[in-house]
């Protein structure tokens, strides 16, 4: 400690031994007398002779009880309801977007309203050149199909399905955006040399992949052509 | 004794708040390097049987197949429910579409669980979950 930092320590001893000299002299420990009310030191005197009860806690624990009780109910449906809260609404369907996927589901009012299982068939009736009949799947519920046209390199696969399910499109990395083809709204996704095209009516969904060989003419012809299966 | 209780429903109510948080967290921290897209669905018929249907679509040249699992659950009591019926299913394709049923035996409500897990040269496994419930 340096000689000045001594000084001022001292200075400030003494500083404080007079403050407290001071408060002492301005108020004499002896000279503070505390009167209690009469009311009080009745009810004190009560107190000692065992006449009041001791204050019930009970009531004021079962309110904490149930303010606990609410809390963790809040808790629970509030934390439930924060991401599934954050949807994107569009024409029919709805969506989650997520970070990597895109999450493509319906409300409960328009799956009531759609069939269970597929009743119509549909089929793309126009490819462009080069491209051929491969393969056409339904599986044993009707509740989805898919047909694959192909040509010597790549591959259209046109899918439909019914309301009550839920669609993942993949989001890492693509270019995910709504589109308009003719009047009807879809949401799109480019990666890896491929294009999905998701979109529905009341009835079902539908689901495109095309290379990115088709050119947006092409594209918006083969989906104009849908046309019932014979 | 109630005080007892009291903590431990505390308890319980803070711990399903905290699952519900991971579910949801789980959603969205997915990876997907091998899905193009896919599609599940799952319903009760009126005779009771439980329908449901899984599909993915890979990308050419990078998904090398899947490992489906499909769980059907009967609700017991509030947030418990007992496992009725488990599946896995293994696919060796780059897109897969097919169906799954189960005759229920009693009435009430279910929870379907479908998780897939898609391999490929993209990057490791993707891993999506569906879930769904509804009422017999």
């Amino acid at each position: 400690m340096t000689e000045k930092e001594e000084s001022g320590r001292k200075k400030l001893i003494n500083a404080l031994k007079e403050y407290e000299l001071s408060f002492e002299e301005k108020y004499p420990p002896e000279d503070i007398e505390i009167e209690f009310s009469e009311q009080y030191n009745k009810y004190m005197e009560n107190l000692l002779a065992g006449k009041i009860p001791a204050p019930k806690k009970r009531k004021n624990r079962f309110c904490k009880r149930i303010a606990a009780c609410a809390a963790a109910v809040l808790l629970v449906f509030g934390g439930s309801m924060t991401v599934k809260a954050f949807r994107e609404p569009v024409t029919e369907f709805f969506t989650n977007v997520y970070e990597k996927i895109i999450e493509i589901f319906f409300q409960d009012d328009d799956i009531t309203k759609s069939p269970s299982e597929i009743e119509t068939v549909y089929t793309l009736g126009y490819v462009p050149e080069g491209y051929e009949f491969e393969s056409f799947e339904i599986n044993n519920y009707r509740t989805m199909t898919k047909i694959i046209f192909t040509n010597s390199e790549n591959k259209i696969v046109f899918s439909q399905s019914i309301i009550n399910g839920k669609s993942w499109l993949d989001n890492e990395n693509t270019d995910y955006q709504y589109r308009y083809i003719g009047n009807i709204e879809m949401a799109t996704i480019e990666k890896n040399n491929k294009i999905t095209l998701f979109w529905n009516s009341d009835k079902y969904t539908f689901k495109l992949i095309v290379g990115i060989e088709i050119s947006e003419e092409d594209l918006a012809i083969i989906v104009s052509s849908i046309t019932e299966k014979d | 004794m109630k005080r007892k209780l009291c903590l431990i429903f505390s308890c319980i109510f803070i711990l399903a708040a905290i699952f519900s948080a991971t579910v949801f967290a789980n959603d969205i921290s997915l990876c997907n390097n091998n899905t193009m897209s896919n599609f599940t669905s799952f319903y009760i018929t009126d005779t009771g049987e439980a329908r449901v249907t899984y599909e993915y679509d890979g990308y050419p040249g990078i998904t090398t197949g899947a490992v489906i699992t499909i769980v059907i659950e009967k609700r017991n009591f509030l947030f418990f429910w007992d496992e009725v019926v488990t599946e896995y299913l293994a696919f060796p394709d780059e897109s897969y579409i097919g169906t799954y049923g189960y005759q229920l035996s009693s009435k009430g409500t279910y929870r379907c669980t479908v998780t897939y897990r898609i391999g490929g040269t993209g990057g490791p496994d993707d891993v999506l979950t569906f879930e769904d419930t509804d009422t017999y």
